[in-house]
């Protein structure tokens, strides 16, 4: 998911496929422009933020064509626990 | 006494139970969908689908609202779809539940003109020209049990019983959603037996939310059964 602010400048439409990178990896997957991402200040900058959600492909649907965010997230965790810390992390977004 | 639903949408959070219950009861297949940019899927009612929440980003009065309609047949009172194909053999209301039923026979019926003829858009045939849609799970509801969609939603957005009860749910519903959306209204409730309940005008939900105003597409059956309406209004207010 992604703000209609970050899609118009990057040039992407509603419904349309998209490459997510981080360092680790690269993904594709379907573009949802929403309003209901905003972006926000940070030091007088804008930040965009995209939302994906770790279950949206792999083993479903059965033709195996969409793939698992895990490609991107980074294998860093909390040095205690161990609890991966894969939740928020920098990507780039663009039009395929 | 003939049973109603309400549907309070002020109340659905789209979590999609009734579409998955429908589908498991009636044991329809998946649909094969694809991501088309919104949460919806289905895109649309299907001769497998008989149930399906349409959602909806509006900006209202400055505010982006996400709205929720789990769209399904209003079981209407008077149906133009009944009055249209005119064979109760392919078309009828059960006299205990008010349910408006299709019968295998309504592939002899010319499905485009029973859909044109739904105010709410609703019937969907097969490619041999069977049409289905929601029968209220008659089969569930004359044994004692809620419809599958009533029975799963979590929220108590789906509610079901005898109509003079839901008339009477429906009115405290509305009062209490009133408070948080003042233009919060009842659709169409006298002309059906699925009463929606919705927090802003209904054209932000889906195209056939509510009944237009002007008819359509009226059929020489529909035209008789109009001119004896004020006898047919007293006999359905019976129950």
């Amino acid at each position: 998911e992604m703000s209609e602010q970050l899609a118009r400048l990057k040039g992407i439409k509603n419904g349309e496929r998209v490459n997510v990178s981080s360092p680790r990896g690269a993904l594709e997957c379907t573009a949802i422009v929403t309003k209901r991402f905003q972006p926000f200040k940070i030091g007088g900058a804008d930040i965009h933020q995209v939302g994906i959600p770790w279950h949206f492909g792999w083993v479903k649907p059965v033709n195996g064509q969409e793939e698992s965010a895990n490609l991107l997230t980074p294998a860093t965790g909390d040095p205690n626990t161990r609890i991966p810390e894969t939740k928020a992390f920098m990507v780039n977004v663009a039009k395929i | 006494m003939s049973k109603s639903f309400l549907v309070d949408t002020t109340l659905c959070t789209a979590c999609r139970g009734c579409q998955v219950a429908c589908k498991q009861w009636h044991d329809l297949p998946a649909e094969e969908t694809v991501n088309r940019g919104s949460y919806q899927n289905p895109a649309d009612l299907s001769f497998d689908t008989y149930k399906l929440v349409r959602m909806r980003e509006e900006v209202v009065d400055g505010k982006l609202r996400w709205l929720f309609f789990p769209d399904q047949c209003r079981h209407c009172v008077e149906p133009p779809c009944q009055d249209t194909a005119g064979d109760e053999s392919a078309i009828f209301t059960n006299a205990s539940t008010g349910a408006v039923m299709y019968t295998a026979n309504t592939r002899n019926l010319d499905a485009g003109e029973i859909r044109q003829s739904c105010p709410y858009d609703i019937p969907r045939q097969a490619k041999d020209g069977t049409i289905a849609k929601c029968d209220m799970c008659n089969d569930r509801v004359e044994n004692g049990l809620e419809p599958a969609c009533v029975k799963v939603c979590p929220t108590g957005a789906m509610n079901f019983g005898d109509r003079d009860d839901i008339m009477e749910l429906a009115q405290k519903h509305l009062a209490a959603a009133q408070k948080k959306f003042p233009n919060a209204t009842l659709l169409d409730p006298d002309d059906v037996r699925t009463v929606y309940l919705v927090g802003f005008d209904p054209n932000f939900y889906h195209e056939y939310a509510v009944a237009s105003a002007t008819e359509y597409g009226i059929s020489r059956h529909a035209a008789l059964r109009k001119m004896f309406r004020p006898l047919t209004g007293i006999v359905s207010q019976l129950g």
